[in-house]
């Protein structure tokens, strides 16, 4: 009769020992070796632990994220963002406070290429806000559209959010959440450069002078080149040319070439540094994720999954209200919770609600990624929220109010992503043939 | 307590080796990681340029990823960059805030020496004994599971370090945590 203290024990000692200060893939790790220890005794409990860390960790798929994240290291550091913000400012000058539309359309271009929101909002929040402050907008408002707009790098692909996704929902397709991610994505963008034109036009923040036809094309051919990986990454996947970590090897390459070999803003000698570091933001993730996977099996032992989807179930009869409590859920995790935490640990969790509610896997894979978007905004534990305030020169309590509107936004394309299943499905279906 | 300045000897080898430890380390993950790409990239190449897919890419590529994964895990704990959520000890101060982090150090402790030392060692030792061996390269199974144990054996050795520095009143790992952001995001 031990076992039906299996979600006692899980649960209660993951929260114990995370309120604690244990690192979170040991906190992991612990509470599934105690929970399977419920089941098979303590010591072959070790011996599981140990086996489906091993296991979760040998995947090919996985290898995506180290070198997305090492192709994004390289980018930022490669003076790329400045190009990609210069092309920008020539597709944006024309709209009312066009500093901040820049900044939105550089962080979806940058977004997408480095596969990171805050080294987004840092790289292209760094060069914007100084500008927008010295023709005289709020720094709040330039903050606010910045930390809200880094989001859109994570749903535009490639993301490595959706690898771990992918891996962790038991083999959705990595393509097909790769390209299920450009509408929502773009539809964030679209919003909040409508909210902030709004805002912008009501305080008379001005737009930029014409640019020459001439400065157009150079500026245009100068993001030709950054913008040429996601032709060759995507390309690539969607023509099943080669797989999503072949792809991301081959954007190690291209950025390779590119930093060192033609802009050679930066020294080869910082290479095995920009490795290193890479490595151990690929560790704090992989680490976790192996730890995920074993908690995920002492879920499932102790049918912890089944008995929360029959709670929630069992709430409503009407799956409108189900998926609108769903996101709530998700939205109050991501506020205090980091990303990649969340979506290992709530997604075994949820999985089998939304299966039962009929959702596509893709589709929810999409509605988790944008729900913890929205977390990593908002304080107290909010990455993108930190590093906007920081390189906006501002402070999180002023830029709160101004972000509530472009909070509203992003809500908005949560919703119509949890409702309208064709707005993350239709583009997979339509490319790639996908069958959910 | 030792007299600020002047450690002791035990602080003094521990640290010593903790050094060498790093220095190693660092050169396996990057040249595990390199390896990786290389491997990957080579994969795609004998498919399209020289049309002979090389069965072995996928085998070594993967192997380098669980070591890399593993030890590279057990480096960045040594860096204190793992993530965690600051919520206890932010609040406390004195004795009560080493006693909360020297108990965070027993539990990772105890989760190296249970599970990846013991439990990974098992693992070792049943793969080994079953012969079980890797598809392509023929390499027995046991020899990549080695890299639980050695990980484990190496975050059992930080947490030492950290333990140490702990009792003579400095924090756990030499610099703060480099930046807020989370991996991934």
């Amino acid at each position: 009769m031990l076992m039906s203290y299996a979600p006692l024990v899980l649960f209660g000692s993951f929260i114990l020992l995370m309120v604690l200060g244990v690192p979170i893939a040991f906190a992991i790790g612990v509470s599934a070796t105690l929970t399977f220890a419920l089941f098979v005794g303590i010591d072959q409990s070790y011996f599981i632990v140990a086996q489906q860390m091993s296991s979760g960790l040998d995947s090919f798929t996985l290898l995506a994220i180290p070198f997305f994240i090492l192709a994004g290291n390289i980018m930022n550091r490669g003076g790329i963002a400045r190009r990609l913000i210069d092309f920008a400012k020539v597709l944006g000058f024309a709209l009312p406070g066009s500093l901040a539309h820049v900044n939105v359309l550089a962080n979806m271009m940058f977004g997408a290429l480095s596969g990171s929101a805050v080294a987004s909002a840092a790289a292209v929040g760094g060069v914007m806000s100084p500008l927008q402050k010295k023709e005289g907008y709020d720094p709040a408002y330039s903050a606010a559209v910045n930390i809200s707009s880094c989001t859109t790098g994570l749903l535009i692909p490639p993301s490595s959010t959706f690898i771990v996704f992918s891996l962790i929902s038991g083999g959705t397709s990595v393509a097909a959440l790769f390209v299920a991610g450009y509408v929502p994505g773009i539809l964030m963008g679209v919003g909040i450069m409508i909210v902030a034109g709004i805002i912008a036009k009501k305080r008379g923040y001005p737009t930029q002078p014409r640019p020459t036809a001439s400065e157009f094309v150079r500026k245009g051919l100068d993001a030709l080149l950054p913008l040429g990986l996601i032709v060759v990454v995507m390309g690539g996947i969607i023509g099943g040319i080669f797989t999503a970590t072949e792809a991301s090897a081959i954007a190690v390459v291209y950025t390779l070439l590119l930093a060192f070999v033609w802009y050679r803003e930066t020294s080869i000698k910082q290479l095995p540094s920009i490795i290193l570091e890479s490595a151990i933001t690929t560790a704090v993730v992989l680490l976790m994720i192996g730890c995920s996977i074993a908690m995920s099996r002492a879920m499932a032992f102790g049918n912890i999954p089944n008995m929360i989807s029959d709670f929630m179930l069992g709430l409503s009869d009407n799956p409108i209200l189900i998926l609108l409590l769903l996101n709530v859920v998700l939205l109050v995790v991501g506020t205090f919770m980091d990303m990649t935490p969340a979506l290992l640990i709530f997604t075994p969790i949820l999985m089998p609600v939304v299966q039962k509610l009929g959702m596509d896997p893709v589709q929810f894979g999409v509605m988790m990624t944008l729900n913890l978007c929205v977390g990593i905004c908002t304080p107290p534990v909010g990455s993108a929220l930190f590093i906007g305030c920081s390189v906006g020169g501002t402070t999180i309590p002023k830029v709160i109010k101004p972000l509530i509107p472009f909070f509203l936004t992003l809500i908005a394309v949560l919703m119509l992503v949890t409702y309208v299943p064709s707005v993350s499905l239709g583009l997979p279906r339509l490319l790639l043939g996908y069958g959910g | 307590m030792s007299e600020q300045g002047k450690p002791d000897t035990i602080s003094r080898l521990v640290d010593g080796l903790a050094n060498v430890i790093d220095a190693v380390l660092r050169v396996i993950i990057v040249a595990g990681f390199s390896g990786m790409v290389v491997c990957v990239v080579w994969q795609v190449m004998s498919r399209y340029i020289l049309r002979a897919p090389s069965i072995y890419t996928d085998e070594i590529a993967r192997f380098l990823f669980i070591w890399m994964a593993l030890i590279g895990g057990a480096y960045t704990f040594g860096k204190g960059r793992h993530l965690a959520i600051e919520i206890l000890a932010p609040a406390l101060r004195g004795w009560r805030k080493q006693l909360a982090q020297l108990l965070v150090v027993a539990v990772i402790a105890f989760f190296a020496i249970a599970v990846m030392i013991n439990g990974g060692g098992a693992l070792v030792e049943r793969t080994l004994a079953n012969g079980q061996v890797s598809p392509a390269l023929q390499m027995p199974m046991g020899y990549i599971y080695i890299a639980i144990p050695v990980s484990g054996a190496v975050i059992l050795f930080y947490c030492l370090q950290m333990a140490i520095r702990l009792f003579h009143g400095k924090t756990p790992v030499e610099a703060a945590p480099a930046e807020a952001g989370g991996p991934l995001n």
